[in-house]
């Protein structure tokens, strides 16, 4: 297949689907590591669904709201980087079904 | 090192200090069972302008087909060339040599103000 | 020593952003119309911008980077986007009122309109910012500026009554015309606490190359700068109840503004009003046209910085060029600058939270501001008076429009 290039900033915030094609979580960032003079990516940081969850998350960076038990931590978890099929940025999805499952 | 919160919208400086612009856009490499590599940053262009919106960059193109610079496309700094990531991230690279648009903005017009 | 002469970045913000034709106007028909009783619009109005102007500051002295910068960087170019449009919009139209003030002061003393003043203010402002430097602008309207003292002199000579200057301290309830008592309250915290007052301020301290070591030196420059323009406002204010109150007149309109100083001092009053209303806009003329080409400079990577050669910044330029221009060519159709100021002052009070929100969530990151986060006093006191005059706005503003 070769190689392919693709833009980080078409990928980010897109929602991943399962092999089966649901919608699973967002993809938040890409974690890289440097290997001599490259830097290659280990991880997707995948976060929640959802406009609920975005709000609740600024409510929590402000401390005031934080102290009055208003808004949540956002929830997101790393994926290593072969779990997923990024070639179409704007529908990225897991390889295969049992990958998606929540650790 | 998280790409998007570490380069993605960081100031770009060239070799001798001067602001070439943020980065808008990261190229990554996706190979057949290998890690994606980190290829080259990009800025300019439309890049800003699609992020916000698809819509927002079409029009921004037919904005600019008429003046502005000759060239509309993103300036791509391979990753090779990036030197320091901190504050900003500094590049191996003349401003003199990619800044189309201020080029364009002081020939055109500021240049022409006694003064300047 | 040479820190305490950042001082005059905090009187320059203050006399620029604080005490210009937008608070003058609001403070003067506060003090016309209610007395004494709004001086705790200016006080808290006060209290909220200390902070931000102090955490302005540490931002930049801290992470090295501006308010604008940082907000792209942490959270793209949607949000710094929707920030820009909404500044950009909001400074056009104070600094119209800007212009329209220094061109309105200029009137008042050769009694040719103000209609003939608005190009040649345009371009005086326009040419001190093309050939000057930040040190010299900074310096000069910190100096120049002290000439607003004259209505703390004139407060001084009507010898108020120090017992209602208290009271009016604490939030009261309005004994008549309650519409218009809260839209002047909205109006006023909408002057005090201008954004582009507080973005000036984080460029102004990358400007003067603040470091770590300017934390303390901020600390004092908030404090003292912006209590300096809190005074000032509140001394307009206390004149103004002294003078126009008892007798009734209403403050609407400059002439009758005018006359705010020549009561207590006669006809010198009469041309040092002119002068401070001069040197405020300008001041302020200033710092929109900065703050208005940082944020897009900023936000957009360009190269930037008012001590650089208008060549070497030819977008940035370009930006306080068009503004200014534009601006002036507006004033010349002789739109009210007043009205336009008491409008553009209401709409920045509704809109604070959208602003102070996610300058907050930069002030408790550490990625930017390290060990030295806010401490919840800031947070709270930030959160609660953006909150409270956005509430105020939303509720004032529709009921002025309809009923006023």
């Amino acid at each position: 297949m070769g190689v392919i290039e693709v833009r980080l900033e078409e990928l980010l915030g897109r929602v991943v689907r399962s092999a089966a094609g649901r919608p699973v979580a967002v993809i938040q960032d890409v974690r890289a590591r440097p290997e001599g003079d490259e830097y290659l990516i280990s991880e997707v940081i995948l976060g929640e669904l959802g406009f609920r969850a975005r709000l609740l998350r600024m409510l929590h960076q402000l401390p005031t709201f934080r102290a009055l038990g208003l808004g949540r931590p956002y929830r997101t978890r790393p994926i290593p980087w072969n779990w997923l099929d990024l070639r179409d940025p704007q529908h990225p999805c897991f390889r295969r079904a049992t990958q998606s499952e929540e650790p | 090192m998280y790409i998007g919160r570490e380069i993605l919208d960081q100031q770009l400086i060239d070799r001798t200090g001067v602001n070439i612009g943020k980065v808008d856009g990261v190229v990554l490499e996706l190979r057949d069972d290998l890690p994606p590599r980190v290829a080259a940053v990009l800025t300019g262009g439309h890049l800003l302008a699609r992020r916000l919106h698809p819509r927002i960059e079409s029009w921004a193109r037919r904005l600019t087909r008429w003046w502005g610079p000759r060239s509309h496309d993103p300036l791509r700094i391979p990753w090779s060339r990036v030197k320091k990531i901190g504050v900003d991230i500094r590049v191996d690279v003349n401003a003199a040599d990619v800044l189309s648009w201020e080029h364009w903005v002081c020939e055109r017009i500021i240049g022409r103000i006694p003064g300047a | 020593m040479t820190k305490l002469v950042q001082i005059a970045l905090g009187v320059f913000t203050s006399i620029g952003g604080f005490l210009e034709i937008g608070a003058i106007a609001t403070t003067a028909q506060a003090g016309a119309a209610f007395g004494f009783q709004l001086i705790w619009a200016v006080l808290l109005g006060t209290i909220c911008v200390i902070f931000l102007v102090e955490m302005s500051g540490r931002l930049a002295a801290v992470s090295r980077h501006t308010i604008k910068d940082a907000l792209r960087e942490r959270f793209g170019p949607r949000v710094y986007m929707v920030t820009l449009v909404s500044d950009v919009l909001i400074n056009l139209m104070v600094l119209a009122a800007e212009i329209g003030g220094m061109s309105l002061a200029l009137q008042l003393v050769t009694g040719i309109s103000f209609q003939w003043w608005a190009v040649p203010v345009g371009l005086l402002t326009w040419f001190v910012l093309w050939k000057g430097t930040f040190g010299l602008i900074e310096n000069g309207v910190s100096l120049l500026g002290m000439v607003a003292i004259v209505f703390v002199v004139a407060a001084f000579t009507l010898q108020p009554s120090l017992h209602e200057i208290g009271a009016g301290l604490l939030p009261s309830l309005p004994s008549h015309r309650p519409l218009h008592y809260w839209f002047i309250a909205v109006s006023i915290l909408g002057a005090a606490i201008s954004p582009y007052l507080f973005y000036f301020y984080s460029s102004g301290a990358i400007e003067d190359d603040w470091d770590e070591s300017h934390i303390g030196v901020n600390r004092a420059v908030a404090v003292i700068g912006m209590g300096f323009g809190g005074l000032l406002a509140t001394a307009v204010l206390v004149v103004a109840a002294m003078v126009f109150h008892p007798v009734g007149i209403e403050a609407e309109r400059l002439e009758q503004v005018a006359l705010l100083l020549s009561q207590p001092l006669g006809r010198w009053g009469f041309y040092l009003f002119a002068a401070t209303l001069f040197i405020c806009c300008l001041g302020a003329a200033f710092e929109l046209a900065l703050a208005t080409a940082y944020s897009f400079a900023q936000g957009l990577g360009w190269n930037w910085g008012e001590d650089v050669r208008p060549r070497d910044a030819s977008r940035f330029t370009l930006v306080y060029t068009i503004m200014i221009a534009g601006v002036s060519l507006l004033m010349v159709s002789g739109i009210d600058p007043l009205q336009l100021t008491l409008f553009s002052m209401a709409l920045t009070a509704l809109i604070l939270p959208l602003v102070t929100f996610p300058f907050l969530i930069l002030m408790n990151d550490r990625d930017y501001v390290g060990d030295y986060g806010n401490g919840w006093i800031s947070n709270t006191a930030v959160i609660t008076i953006s909150l409270l005059a956005s509430l105020l706005a939303l509720v004032a503003i529709p009921l002025q429009l309809l009923g006023g």
